[in-house]
This record gives C-alpha cells, structure tokens and sequence, in this order.
C-alpha cells in the first residue's frame, strides 16, 4: 500500500488556490495546445450530448457480442457526423453518451451545429432500421443541446500527460442533462436550450423558405432546467433514402 | 457543409454488422495505451472507480468561475495523484467534472487495493474541505463510486482522428459512475460499491481489529435498483492528522 504524503499534499493544494489564473475573454475558446495550468478563456460554447437510453439494459441484456457491435458502430458513426468542423474543442465518450463541445460566436455557426445533430437523428433512424432488418435490439437516443458563456481551464495533474479541459459554466452540465430527459416521457429526441434554439432558428428558416421550421419545436419549461426546445427533426435528403429503401445511388 | 455520406455510413454499419468478432480471454491488459493492439476486444476482470462533484451545477452557477477553476485544479491534480499510484490502472482521465479510472484486477487483492485508494481519497476530502474552510471558500462533498465485474473491452471512435478511446462494455464502468452519483446522497456514505466489488473486498482486513465488511453496510440503490454496499472508511493517521494537526 502506498502512502499518500499529506503535508506535501497540503502545499501543493495551497499553491494551486493562491496562484492567481490568468483569465482572457475572446470570441473564440482556443486550441488546447494554448491551454497552460495557470491560464484560462471565457468564451461562448455549445455542447452536444447524445445519450444512449436504457443503456445499462443494454448493455447486460444482450448477447455481449452484438452490443459491442452496435455501440462500435453507433459511436465511430456519430463521432464522424460530430467531429467535421474547425470549432470543435472536444469530443469524446463518457459513460453511455457521445459528446461533442464547440466554439461558437455567431448564429451562422451554431446553425451549422444543428444541421449536425438532425443529421445524428436521421442517422439514429438508420441505425435503428438496419438493426431492424436484423432482427437485433433497437437503440433509442436522446439528443441535448446547450449554449453557454464559459470558463474553460486545463485541469490534471502537471507532468503527469493525464490532463482535460474543464468547461465550468452552464453548457456541458445542461446539454448532459437536456440529453437524459429527451426521448422520455413524451419527450421528442431533441432539445435545444432556449438560447441556442433563439440563435439558430432565423438562420433555419432563411434556409427553409417557403416551410415554417419553427412549427416543428415546441417549447416548454422545467424548474431545474429552464425554457427549452424540443423536436424531432430530420435531415431531408438523408431521410427520403432511408424511406425510399437505402439504395445505392 | 459537413460532408458526410451516409451511403458509405451505412456500408461501414453493415460492415462492423457482419464482422465477426472474436473475444479473446485475458488475464490482465498493459496500460500502454500503444500495447493494446486487441482488433476485436478482450473479455478479462475489470475494476472502476469514479470520483463525483455533488451538485457540480450549482456549484458551477453560483460561484465565482475564476475561483472554482482553481478549485477544480488542485482537487483533479491531486485525485489524479492518489489515482496514479496503483500500478493496476489502464485508464485514468478527466470527463466534465468526473475523476475516474479503470483497472484491470485479475486478483481479489487488486481490488482490495482500489478500495484503500478510495478510503485515501475519502480522506483526502475531508482535509480538502477543512483547506477551503480556511480560506473561506464554497466547499462540495464527493460520491465515490466502485465496481467490479468481467467486461469487455474494445477499441471505439475513429480511426485517425485522435479519438480512439478503449471502451469499456459491462457492469464495472457503468456500475460505478451510476454509484457515483448516489455517494453522500439521501444518507448514503461516500463510499458506494455494487454486490460484484463487495464480495471479493469483505474478507480482507480493514486494520488489525476489524475485517472490511465491519465498516461497510447494504443499502437500496434507486439507480441500479439493487441492493449496493456503502461506507465512510478513512485512513486513520491522516483523518487524525487532518482533525488534530491541521489547524
């Protein structure tokens, strides 16, 4: 057993809460490679979790084998529909979600964040059709995502190459959640919270002329988690092949 | 435009579909990331801890960022730390404001040692807490979560983009982050283990009087709609320490 040295423990603590942080505000979170232990950013984020429900059913219920095969392909799938974009931060698994975290200034770009995500949708209801055909377990997703000024700083510990990004502020924690509840309880699979949905929506509907995507999102209200959107939106082209039998063009 | 084509999505679904997955049983796995060259997962004892900020929202919300930051500093710097210590670690990493690590434990033993690392880290708390009494800081409580249980163990993510995460399939993992969640809640002890974890540690001795199962007591989990085992164990020259030394 090892021993922990407590005193050193004590100082090495006490440097750390007396350091005082450098703190810039900028338009856009930086490159980790920026990221030092004694700097730190705040800048408007969005964070997107997709949350695999019921998993632990999953997980134990099936046959081992064929779950390892749907989360391969659920996850490497998602992560490649997520990870295209020059203001991704961060991307990752944690616990039974996929998560994507990304910088985001202007209404343009939080835009082209949900045309991802009804793409991660469609791509569920791919998914879902060809474990269909296969007779195997279907997955059901929630969707949650969340934009937020936030402080961003490196945590970890100093030389030890075990280091991440800790995003303080609302986002992360709202999207995880936002993603829990979505999918469940009569809950579409999708839901933006109120400032992402206020940022992107003019933006969606100048892209969708002549259609009214604001009637696809209903709007509610929770005490813990404030106003939000939710919806079960597509990504049109992607879906006609999927009903129109996914043949090979 | 993001340039992904489903066509070839699918290809690659059908692909990994058909692929025939052979799982290899192992003993134990290396912890060089390098070394673990397994192409179609490994089956082998796996053990997890998971150390939770309570209400991490909150405290997120309602206190000064630039101080929580470097709260959140020491605390991962030193959790990682008393982590790093156990040889028996694959894994070790920060997620949002979760501390975790995975252990590969072909012995009974191997857990029993994750266990005194969380007695450690429990301890650990408790100064950590006095340190920022001191200072008039906010303080938080921590749930510790364990588990246990043979896993599967596969490569997931992409290949080339960086993110090529090992993913662990099975009870241990989810086990002990759910349990995670549940320490220092509705009077559940920080400590909290599932039944896997707790009948491989219960026999070994705790200290010279007591065997580990003395300290620790079965409770109702909601998460996992099971019964768990929780505890507040510590180590007992640093709890003194920490009650009579530092002042």
């Amino acid at each position: 057993m090892f021993e922990y040295d407590f005193l050193n423990g004590k100082t090495r603590i006490e440097t750390i809460l007396n350091d005082s942080n450098e703190i810039e505000e900028k338009e856009k979170v930086p490159t980790v490679e920026k990221f030092t232990y004694h700097n730190g950013y705040y800048a408007w984020v969005t964070a997107v979790f997709v949350d695999i429900k019921e998993s632990t059913k999953l997980f134990t219920e099936n046959r081992k084998i064929s779950t390892s095969r749907i989360i391969r392909s659920f996850t490497s799938e998602i992560i490649e529909i997520l990870r295209n974009d020059d203001n991704l931060r961060e991307i990752g698994i944690r616990g039974d979600c996929v998560y994507a975290i990304y910088t985001t200034s202007t209404p343009e770009e939080n835009y082209e964040i949900a045309s991802k995500i009804f793409r991660v949708n469609t791509f569920l209801k791919m998914l879902n059709k060809i474990l269909e055909n296969r007779k195997m377990n279907k997955i059901v997703a929630g969707i949650g995502v969340s934009t937020a000024k936030e402080l961003v700083v490196k945590a970890g510990r100093e030389g030890s190459g075990i280091n991440n990004l800790v995003w303080i502020g609302k986002a992360v924690t709202y999207a995880s959640k936002f993603s829990s509840i979505a999918n469940r309880d009569g809950y579409k699979p999708i839901i933006f919270s109120e400032n992402f949905y206020e940022s992107m929506i003019n933006v969606m509907c100048n892209n969708n002329k002549g259609k009214n995507p604001k009637s696809w999102f209903s709007k509610h209200n929770l005490n813990e988690l404030g106003t939000f959107y939710n919806g079960n939106v597509f990504n049109g082209k992607f879906y006609d092949w999927i009903e129109g039998g996914m043949k090979n063009e | 435009m993001s340039n992904f084509n489903y066509e070839e999505s699918r290809k690659r679904i059908e692909e990994i579909l058909n692929s025939k997955t052979q799982i290899e049983e192992v003993d134990s796995i290396s912890n060089d990331e390098d070394g673990f060259t397994y192409e179609n997962g490994v089956r082998t004892w796996v053990g997890a801890m998971f150390i939770d900020i309570r209400n991490s929202t909150d405290y997120f919300k309602y206190n000064n960022p630039e101080k929580v930051a470097r709260i959140m500093r020491a605390f991962t710097s030193e959790i990682i730390g008393i982590l790093k210590q156990n040889e028996k670690y694959v894994q070790i990493g920060i997620r949002g404001d979760c501390v975790y690590a995975i252990y590969s434990t072909p012995k009974k033993d191997d857990l029993n040692n994750i266990l005194s690392d969380a007695c450690f880290i429990n301890t650990f708390q408790k100064m950590f807490q006095k340190i920022l009494k001191t200072k008039g800081w906010p303080t938080f409580e921590i749930g510790i979560g364990l588990g246990a249980s043979k896993d599967l163990v596969i490569k997931a993510g992409k290949k080339g983009t960086g993110i090529n995460d090992n993913i662990w399939i099975g009870d241990a993992v989810i086990d002990a982050s759910k349990l995670s969640n549940e320490g220092n809640t509705n009077g559940i002890d920080p400590i909290v283990m599932d039944s896997c974890f707790y009948e491989n540690i219960k026999d070994f001795d705790a200290n010279d009087k007591f065997r580990n199962s003395h300290y620790i007591s079965r409770v109702q989990s909601k998460k996992l709609n099971e019964y768990v085992y929780c505890s507040d164990m510590v180590i007992k020259d640093f709890e003194t320490w920490v009650i009579e030394r530092m002042k």
